[in-house]
């Protein structure tokens, strides 16, 4: 037999039997897959988003931050919502409100709401929510997020005191960040808290396929049926999957492929791309979250010199122009100019690495041993590209004689090792973290009492002048408030306080058969989204 | 674990309910008798047991290590011997080529190109997700592709040593046909090299696929370890690390069995 034939033979009976088994085994996989194309009943419509993290849990005190837990406004409410474009504070759960004192605020609830487990909505579920967040053991305190302790107490069915344990002149835009739970999962479910969310929002969770996506189900009971102006916008979709996607590529991809409608957090380049693609346009939008160097005045960063000279050796130009692609804008401050306390004097410090190299050997002529070693740290995921920024930053600062190392890490590693106040590191090797950090309450007091002043929560800065501005522009409401909280920026930008890189824009490929509009906020709210007309 | 503003008292009560406060040898111990027990402990980051959550993946993993070696193992053989039956031939040349590019390929790399290509410019599969065959083929092939290469290569080198042999030259004497000379006699004698390594590709594909599980969000083993190693998560990890372990063990001993099937004097000895 000749070996054509032997070939004849056995090669196309073994290559039958491979793609029969490849079909068996693909057969053998449940249908449902998560994806849109099959989960797709005919007439039901479904919104599908690729988003770049998966949840670490679903406890309702995560929700704040929807980076965390993409697409989970969905499915909880607040008392309140934002308008970001007026920075408005608007009714939501709560109809009408009145400040009692400097800690306290009276809420008129909304009438005829009930949550997706049955549960009606009243004071006693908003005491029951907001107690439990700051009396359970919790993964995640709101403390840390919104620089509050706060507590509920009923006053009649519908009216309910939520206060803050100090004096807070803006608690009220901070329960923008406090979402309300169902007293019944909390009362008989406890445990549940961490994998289910319940709230009263438009979408019922209906599933977390973990690995893989987050679905909701519209609820058919939802209060803004009646009132869409009110509830910030309307149902328009059956059924909502949010599919955890974290390569930007593979995002940009399925939002290519048709797989999804929005793919979110992608790279200019793939944005470019979609200006070739009939279905897709790219949404980039400013957002409230700002890149910055996080250095205090501790350790090698004590000396004003050492400070000044990191800023000058920061391109921001280029790593804007480069690295994202424009899709930044150079700043002098940490909150842009929509927040409570931003001061138009600041101009971005310049890049200028001949002075920073003299600053440093100035400071090194003094006995400051600049070529230590030092942590240049931060976290991925931040947006695409971010890996890019922090070793582009690492390189400028070794040209003008810095020595750092860079150590790019997940959320869950990054925040235990560099979350602390700089009185807890005393003696240790400096380090340096590069942050995106989100002013969601728009007022620079949040930014700078957490940051800049001696016993802020993640602070590596210390001094009393400006210990004394964030306190006194903290105890202010109004102009005067805007204006101390200026005299703050001021102080820290003179001081060279941290290092500053951009305010950051954010994009999404977005599917022509949807229409939405980015907002500030950036969240992925499917009520602000409709079907294409 | 319990978050960046707590109490120092918090932090104690943690350490003492997860044993950290007791010396280490008492440490280990009590994770052995645990681990005997199959108890990992809860997971820091789902709250959840940790061996349930493991297992709760594992379809995933066996569907696709499935499929991909179902395709791997006897096509790789398949080349191998076409390659060694005609050597230093254009057929053995390209072969050569694929295989080697099976070896050498970063399968990263290989993932984004198949998906944008057959993905996103034909549309015959899904980019990513966890399913039936559109969804499963672009991760199969690239999980398959290595493996295939590496069996290729070993089916080569092991049949060109076997029909130098001169019972396949009296086989060849007796008149017996090629195909009979190719399959019953050289590649069971052959098939010893090529089942350790094909053993030890099932291993690894077992070990979950990090990278390619993580590029086409398939929720098996590895993109779960994944997770698990950056959340510091170190009960699911040893959970994970566990069952694969148990995984390797039966493969090796499958491989090691299969030995008596393929030569029956290992048997006597």
């Amino acid at each position: 037999m000749t070996f054509r034939k032997t070939l004849t033979r056995t090669v196309v009976p073994l290559a039958a039997l491979l793609l029969m088994a490849l079909l068996a085994a693909a057969c053998v996989a449940p249908v449902d897959t998560g994806a849109a194309g099959e989960m797709m009943e005919e007439e039901m419509s479904v919104l599908t988003v690729a988003v770049g993290q998966e949840p670490t849990h679903l406890e309702a005190t995560w929700v704040a931050g929807e980076t965390n837990c993409n697409g989970c406004r969905n499915i909880m409410e607040m008392l309140v919502k934002r308008n970001y474009e007026t920075g408005a504070v608007l009714p939501m759960l709560a109809t009408s409100w009145e400040r009692l004192d400097d800690r306290t605020i009276q809420f008129q609830l909304r009438e005829g709401v009930t949550f997706h487990d049955g549960a009606p909505f009243n004071a006693e579920a908003v005491a029951i929510s907001i107690n439990y967040m700051w009396t359970a053991e919790l993964s995640q305190t709101l403390t840390g997020t919104i620089g509050a302790t706060l507590s509920a107490e009923v006053v009649d069915e519908y009216v309910v005191n939520v206060s803050a344990a100090d004096p807070d002149q803006i608690l009220l835009e901070k329960l923008y960040f406090v979402v309300i739970s169902s007293p019944k999962q909390i009362q008989e479910e406890p445990e549940t808290y961490a994998s289910k969310l319940v709230g009263t929002g438009p979408y019922m969770m209906e599933e977390w396929r973990r690995g893989e996506s987050l679905i909701m189900a519209a609820n058919p009971d939802w209060w803004g049926h009646d009132d869409p102006e009110a509830a910030g916008g309307k149902i328009s979709f059956d059924k909502l999957i949010y599919r955890f996607l974290p390569e930007d590529t593979v995002r940009a991809a399925a939002a290519q492929a048709g797989e999804v409608d929005i793919a979110q957090f992608v790279t200019p380049d793939q944005c470019k791309s979609a200006a070739d693609d009939p279905n897709l346009r790219c949404e980039s939008a400013p957002s409230v979250e700002t890149m910055f160097v996080r250095m205090g005045n501790q350790g090698l960063f004590a000396d004003r010199r050492v400070r000044l000279a990191l800023n000058l050796a920061i391109d921001k130009e280029l790593i804007i122009d480069t690295i994202l692609g424009g899709a930044a804008t150079i700043t002098g401050q940490i909150v842009n100019a929509t927040a409570t306390g931003h001061n138009p004097n600041l101009e971005p410090y310049p890049y200028d690495p001949d002075e920073a190299q003299a600053l440093l050997e100035a400071a090194a002529a003094d006995g400051v041993d600049v070529g230590q070693e030092f942590t240049l740290a931060s976290r991925q995921g931040l947006h695409a590209g971010h890996v890019e920024v922090v070793q582009a930053v690492a390189g400028m600062l070794r040209d003008v004689g810095f020595n750092p190392t860079v150590a790019v890490m997940p959320p869950d590693t990054f925040n235990p090792a560099f979350s602390h106040n700089w009185s807890e590191l005393e003696g240790q090797p400096s380090w340096v973290a590069i942050h995106l950090h989100g002013n969601e309450i728009l007022d620079v007091w949040y930014s700078y009492a957490n940051y800049f002043v001696c016993d802020g929560a993640v602070s590596q800065y210390c001094s009393e002048e400006m210990d004394r501005l964030v306190a006194a522009g903290g105890a202010l409401s109004g102009e005067a408030r805007d204006m101390k909280l200026q005299e703050a920026g001021q102080f820290v930008y003179d001081d060279i306080a941290y290092g500053l890189i951009a305010h950051m824009d954010l994009a999404y490929l977005v599917s022509e058969d949807l229409e939405w509009e980015v907002k500030l906020d950036h969240r992925l709210q499917a009520k602000e989204m409709s079907p294409a007309q | 674990m319990v978050g960046v503003e707590v109490t120092e008292e918090r932090v104690q009560q943690v350490r003492d309910q997860l044993g950290l406060n007791d010396p280490l040898l008492v440490q280990y111990a009590n994770f052995a008798v645990r681990a005997v027990r199959l108890n990992f402990g809860d997971s820091f980051w789902q709250k959840t047991p940790t061996l349930p959550l493991v297992i709760e993946r594992l379809p995933a993993t066996f569907r696709l290590t499935a499929a991909a070696f179902l395709l791997a193992a006897p096509l790789g053989i398949l080349l191998g011997a076409a390659a060694a039956l005609r050597p230093h031939t254009v057929l053995d040349r390209v072969i050569n080529v694929l295989s080697l590019g099976g070896v050498s390929m970063v399968d990263f790399w290989m993932a984004l190109m198949l998906i944008l290509v057959f993905a996103v410019q034909l549309g015959w599969f899904k980019t990513s997700g966890y399913g039936g065959f559109a969804f499963m083929t672009l991760p199969t092939l690239t999980l398959a592709y290595a493996p295939l290469g590496r069996i290729a290569q070993i089916t080569r080198s092991a049949m060109l040593d076997e029909m130098t042999q001169p019972h396949i030259t009296v086989a060849r004497a007796k008149g017996l046909s090629e195909r009979r000379i190719v399959f019953v006699h050289a590649l069971k004698n052959a098939a010893i090299p090529v089942v350790t390594i094909s053993g030890d590709m099932l291993s690894s594909m077992l070990n979950g696929a990090i990278l390619i599980e993580t590029v086409f969000a398939w929720p098996g083993i590895g993109l779960l370890t994944l997770q698990a190693l950056q959340r510091r998560d170190l009960p699911l990890v040893e959970a994970t690390v566990f069952v694969i372990a148990c995984m390797v063990i039966v493969v090796n001993l499958l491989v090691d069995l299969s030995y008596i099937y393929l030569n029956p004097k290992i048997r006597f000895q």
